[in-house]
């Protein structure tokens, strides 16, 4: 039998040494622990006790404690025995559980943005109509919001965007003699895919983020129950004003960014081709047909629905705390911009 | 005396767990009925449940005689005639405080001229002495007053049935009376009955009329306040003297050997 001496504290400081110690001891055979010195210990001392009385328990020899002071004593003698409830197992491993289970919320979420782009539509038709509905001059200030305040960086990014494209197709044309198609190229991408495709990749980014934060705040909050309590449809109150807007601002941001994108793509045509405002301008009307710009037009709009009724789906379905608010933020950003690229692929098939 | 709310073997889950079992009561013209019960004993969900935020699994609600089934949406005449304040006050923080109580009086009465509104909201912050906050914003107001504003935009309609959350949590003692008098002058002057969920003892037995507690998703009690206090139920006795129940996972203690 090995005795260990212990010494006059016992403290989280010095007890993980001791700790080894005494368990190496208390492996190869039975250990005493001499608390003749020991006069003071914190709150590391109860498991130091416990592991070891534990590990006695274990291996099957002896652990007898000798000379310690009656308060100590008194202390170890209370020490309880905890045994804490299992953690509850929540979700599931199986992958095809988790593939079905993925699955039907893309569905479920497909239909909750279905319905909500009925309603929206319908008390955008009917909503004049109806004698209880509530003016907030929301559509104003969603428009501002989300179509004004956006245009800056919207115009920023098609356009660099564009100087980019224009810079690298000149390089190549030039390469081949063909650099007075530049502009006829160049206009047609432009208004028809870059312009709705990138303002509304920047609208879902900055402007439908702030709206799901706002929504999941609202429902996070109680608002929206509070607005159900009043016999207000949340969807005519929060949803309806900013459908309209942005059904409003996106086709319009998006023709004014793809304006900026083909001024830059001038820059280079100017610069690299040689080729002048004029003959620029000739280039950009042939090789765009007017139906374009309505083609562009109605993808924007499309666009721009999708921002507007994925974030407010996203704010809406938000419950919980805090961080609800933040998970919808992401999700509605992440949903939207994978939902725009799909539907533009969908469109480039339909329309070209 | 006549039943304005009825709840009918109510049975409502959240995912695969089963919140309320089986609960009815009902609440009669006039009185305070108070939902009573531990943290997490299902009150909120039956509010909610009630109020037709969420749908139920099965059972019925009558509202004034007009019965909703487990999956109806509540009607807006029946939403006209009951005022909700919310635990967290729920103002909306774009609004004054004059334009949240101003909301429903704009749903129901579109054609109301905005002074003649005005003039309602005036009187309604004037019951819940909130008259000198009119143009604030929710943001520039403390929790209790958030609390009184609320209510009034809860009572703007004068409505016939009151549903409160928790009034009185997380108010200090002082405006947690207050707002508990408030309640009892409301009832008394305009006659609003109320079903108010609380676990605060003292605003219990400043107002409560009737209660029902609820256990394990069933009514473990509805009664009086007074049948409550003397009841010989474990739970109830410990909610009454405001004992906590010992739960414990402990296995027992450690067997030292001392030796001298």
């Amino acid at each position: 039998m090995s005795t260990i001496l212990l010494p006059e504290t016992l403290s989280a400081a010095n007890s993980k040494v001791l700790l080894q110690n005494c368990k190496k001891q208390l492996c190869t055979g039975a250990l005493t622990l001499d608390g003749s010195q020991l006069k003071t210990m914190d709150y590391s001392a109860d498991a130091f006790f416990a592991l070891l009385a534990e590990l006695a328990e274990k291996t099957g020899n002896r652990l007898t404690l000798s000379h310690f002071n009656e308060d100590i004593k008194a202390h170890l003698k209370s020490l309880r025995k905890m045994d804490p409830p299992d953690r509850p197992v929540k979700g599931t491993n199986n992958v095809l559980e988790m593939l079905g289970g993925l699955g039907f919320s893309f569905i479920k979420e497909f239909v909750e943005v279905l319905i909500l782009l009925f309603m929206s539509i319908y008390w955008t038709v009917f909503g004049p109509f109806d004698k209880g509905k509530i003016h907030f001059g929301g559509v104003t200030k969603q428009m501002f919001k989300s179509g004004s305040e956006a245009m800056g960086i919207c115009f920023l990014f098609v356009g660099l965007i564009c100087l980019t494209m224009a810079l690298q197709s000149s390089v190549m044309l030039n390469a081949v003699g063909g650099g007075s198609y530049l502009a006829s190229g160049l206009g047609f991408l432009i208004f028809a895919e870059i312009g709705p495709l990138l303002t509304t990749i920047i609208l879902a980014g900055r402007s439908g983020s702030a709206m799901a934060a706002e929504i999941a705040n609202m429902s996070v909050c109680e608002e929206v129950k509070a607005i159900k309590s009043m016999a207000i449809p949340p969807v005519q109150y929060l949803v309806v004003p900013r459908f309209i807007a942005l059904s409003i601002t996106t086709p319009i941001l998006s023709f004014c960014s793809s304006i900026v994108g083909s001024l830059a793509g001038f820059l280079i045509a100017y610069f690299f081709c040689d080729i002048s405002f004029s003959n620029y301008m000739m280039g950009i009307r042939d090789g765009i047909a007017p139906i374009t710009f309505l083609k562009s037009s109605v993808k924007a709009l499309v666009f721009g629905w999708i921002v507007t009724l994925i974030a407010c789906n996203k704010g809406l379905n938000a419950h919980g705390g805090a961080e609800a608010v933040g998970k919808a933020t992401t999700a509605s950003v992440v949903s939207a911009i994978c939902s725009i690229v799909i539907a533009d692929t969908l469109f480039a098939f339909i329309f070209y | 005396m006549e039943e304005i709310l009825k709840v009918d073997h109510l049975k409502a889950s959240y995912g695969n767990e089963t919140i309320l079992k089986d609960i009815s009561f009902g609440v009669k013209k006039g009185e305070i009925r108070m939902v009573l019960g531990s943290s997490g004993c299902g009150k909120s969900t039956l509010l909610n449940n009630i109020l037709k935020f969420i749908k139920s699994d099965s059972g019925t609600i009558t509202y004034f005689s007009k019965q909703f089934g487990p999956k109806d949406g509540l009607d807006s005449e029946t939403r006209m005639r009951t005022g909700v304040l919310f635990q967290s006050g729920a103002l909306i923080a774009d609004l004054t405080v004059a334009e949240n109580a101003m909301l429903p009086l704009k749903r129901s009465m579109p054609y109301m001229p905005k002074s003649q509104m005005e003039a309602i909201v005036a009187d309604r912050l004037e019951k819940v002495h909130l008259l000198h906050a009119f143009h604030k914003y929710p943001g520039e107001i403390s929790g209790g007053m958030k609390k009184r504003a609320a209510l009034a935009r809860a009572i703007a309609l004068k409505p016939e049935l009151l549903f409160c959350d928790e009034p009185s949590t997380g108010l200090d003692p002082v405006t947690a009376r207050s707002l508990d008098e408030l309640l009892l002058e409301l009832r008394d002057t305009l006659g609003v009955s109320m079903v108010i969920v609380s676990h605060e003892l003292e605003s219990i037995k400043i107002i409560c009329d009737r209660f029902v507690y609820l256990k394990e998703g069933y009514v473990l009690m509805d009664g009086t306040l007074q049948e409550g206090m003397e009841s010989d139920d474990p739970t109830l006795k410990h909610f009454f003297s405001r004992q906590c129940p010992k739960e414990t996972y402990s296995t027992g203690f450690y067997n030292f050997e001392f030796i001298d």
